[in-house]
């Protein structure tokens, strides 16, 4: 816990002092009263300072109890990966290919991946998922949902 | 006040013709379906179902769309307490609760006592929208920046009481919370902050995938880590409440309905705030404040009526003054504005029967949505059937449809996995989630109402304490943050004892 706190605060700092840095380019004070980059500068100060605070804390105050978890093993950091790609592979694909091929996919991964492997019942949850809900949303909620290239 | 109860019943009789009924069925019934579904709050709901009253005539139209507003309020609710996926911000602290209440085979006793808390507090808000509108939005008058900026500054200081097992983290969540507030053109002069060029940051991050992202994504990411979710049968006999139920609950139910009522009047503050409201006082009230977290029904009881009771007061500045307070009573003052009435104190005097007839309609559809979702308990719990790696997958793909329709663009799909990563760092490094949702709402208005009072005073800060109503709210949130901190230094102490 010690190490994944000093880690956290090293973390945010660094992300405080982006943001500080972003933030600069941006009037600080403007003849109306405080710019665009007041909030910044003052909320990046404080962000360094908590995360100084938390890096401390891990160093010189007691040992924190780890959350109680179960360890990270392989499998589940393999489902983990998968469920991260998957997504980004949503995001991806889903204008290109449309809504309902791209549903249909990310569940046919998802199911088997995260353990459910019985056959029909995933093609039945994918076509339901992928077709099924493209017709809810677009006949019953009147919500356009991407048609792809190939006119699906 | 006598004509405002006669205008009422006349109103009562109009909202209960058949016809009318009907549409407030099919808009609550919609409204929660579409409620269920991660991402798709009101406004959402609201937003899509819009277009279909457009052939309706204003009384039913209206009435539909109201009901489909605190429909989709509840539908929320009944993914927090049974999958731990909030269907919109308001109801992401009933995750804490309630979900935790299904976990120990209580989904049915949250889901009734949320839809009982809903009932009471919606039907006290149109109570107080009815006695207590005029001078109410009179008070609401008086807010100026520096009066609004004291109030946020007052909601703020309730994150602290929101604290884990550290107040550093607990701060450092919320700032980050404002640092995604603040993406966007700037809301004073329009300047492009931290939006790295991107065309799809200039209207700002969605609080909304925010929210889907760190509870949804986050939580699915971190399930699968665990064993899996049993399955949980409930029946309606489980969505009994026990006496002790009752209890426990009834001044929570009262006191949501309270700060509901109150906050939900003032225009843009968030029923998120209500909600986290409520729970933060709730837990300083309790003598056990350590069951809040593990299944504690006040958890449930409180900030569901403070939902719901914000939902219904947030009207009150639209009716009375023709201010919509939230995003969602925006949507509804554009369907008022397509049916030819403007909202204001013009519409009292111009079309009395129409704006009686909505508020009537306000109390049949809270009785419609008790009916409704108490029987249907069971259905929603059964849910809880569905093996976990169906379930989670099903919750992906939600929060992905979710985030997808909400603007029709990919990069919220992005913006939904970028906040589950974080969300799921941060449940392992035990950085509470909820204060980062909470100022990512309040963030914009923070900031406008400081620049603002800024520039009244050009940029003398005295003015935030010169004006009584403002320094009394500060004092007020000096109070609470000085409270919260004693109480969780205390507590800290207490655990760090015993390490």
């Amino acid at each position: 816990m010690r190490n994944a706190q000093l880690a956290a605060g090293g973390a945010l700092l660094a992300l405080a002092a982006f943001l500080f840095a972003q933030g600069q380019s941006l009037s600080y004070y403007t003849p109306l009263g405080p710019g665009p980059g007041f909030f910044p500068y003052w909320l990046s100060g404080l962000l360094a300072l908590l995360a100084l605070g938390i890096m401390l804390r891990a160093i010189l105050g007691p040992p924190e109890a780890p959350p109680n978890e179960p360890p990270l093993t392989p499998r589940v950091a393999w489902r983990g990966a998968v469920a991260i790609a998957t997504i980004g592979a949503v995001a991806l694909l889903i204008d290109p290919l449309g809504f309902r091929l791209t549903m249909l996919c990310m569940l046919a991964t998802l199911l088997p991946t995260l353990g459910y492997r019985r056959p029909l019942g995933v093609a039945a949850i994918a076509v339901a998922g992928g077709f099924g809900t493209a017709e809810l949303f677009q006949r019953v909620l009147a919500t356009p949902l991407p048609v792809g290239l190939l006119g699906i | 006040m006598e004509s405002s109860i006669g205008l009422l019943l006349g109103g009562l009789a109009t909202a209960l013709e058949p016809g009318n009924l009907l549409f407030a069925l099919i808009g609550c019934v919609l409204g929660t379906l579409v409620g269920v579904l991660p991402g798709l709050g009101p406004v959402a709901a609201t937003a899509m179902l819009l277009p279909v009253t457009v052939g309706m005539a204003p009384v039913p139209s209206i009435i539909m769309l109201s009901a489909i507003y605190y429909g989709a309020m509840y539908g929320g609710t009944i993914t927090s307490v049974l999958v731990n996926v909030p269907g919109e911000a308001a109801s992401a602290i009933t995750c804490l609760d309630g979900y935790q209440m299904a976990r120990q085979g209580r989904a049915g006793a949250a889901l009734a006592i949320a839809a009982i808390g809903s009932f009471i507090g919606g039907t006290l808000a149109t109570m107080g929208l009815v006695l207590l509108a005029q001078p109410l939005a009179r008070l609401g008058l008086r807010f100026g920046p520096p009066e609004f900026f004291a109030l946020m500054i007052l909601g703020l200081s309730l994150v602290v009481g929101l604290a884990g097992r550290s107040i550093l983290r607990t701060l450092a969540s919320a700032v980050l919370g404002l640092f995604v507030a603040m993406v966007g053109i700037d809301p004073v002069i329009g300047a492009q902050r931290y939006t790295f060029g991107s065309l799809e940051l200039l209207d700002g991050v969605n609080v909304v995938v925010v929210a889907m992202g760190l509870f949804g994504v986050g939580e699915v990411l971190l399930n699968l880590e665990g064993k899996p979710v049993r399955p949980i049968a409930v029946s309606l006999g489980s969505a009994t409440l026990k006496r002790a139920d009752w209890r426990a609950s009834a001044m929570p139910i009262l006191r949501g309905s309270a700060i509901g009522f109150v906050l939900g009047f003032i225009p843009g503050v968030s029923a998120v705030v209500s909600s986290f409201a409520s729970y933060v006082l709730e837990r300083k009230l309790s003598r056990t404040p350590d069951r809040f977290g593990n299944g504690a029904i006040e958890g449930v009881a409180g900030p569901e009526t403070a939902n719901n009771a914000h939902a219904n007061a947030a009207l009150i500045p639209l009716f009375t003054l023709g201010i919509p307070g939230s995003s969602t009573v925006a949507v509804l003052m554009g369907a008022f504005m397509m049916n030819g009435l403007t909202p204001g104190p013009f519409l009292f005097r111009d079309h009395a029967d129409i704006a009686w007839a909505v508020i009537a309609s306000l109390y049949v559809g809270n009785v419609i949505l008790l009916v409704l979702n108490l029987p249907l308990i069971p259905l929603w719990a059964s849910i809880m059937r569905v093996p976990h790696a169906v379930l989670m997958t099903i919750i992906l793909a939600l929060c992905v449809l979710g985030a997808y329709t909400l603007e029709s663009n990919a990069f919220n799909v992005w913006m939904l996995l970028l906040f589950g990563i974080i969300g799921y760092l941060m449940r392992k490094l035990d950085f509470p989630i909820a204060p980062l949702v909470l100022t990512a709402v309040l963030g914009p208005l923070i900031e406008q109402s400081l620049r603002r009072s800024l520039e009244m005073s050009r940029g003398d800060f005295s003015i935030l304490f010169a004006r009584p109503l403002s320094l009394s709210l500060l004092v007020l949130a000096a109070l609470v943050l000085a409270g919260s901190t004693v109480q969780a230094v205390a507590k800290l102490r207490g655990a760090d004892a015993q390490i």
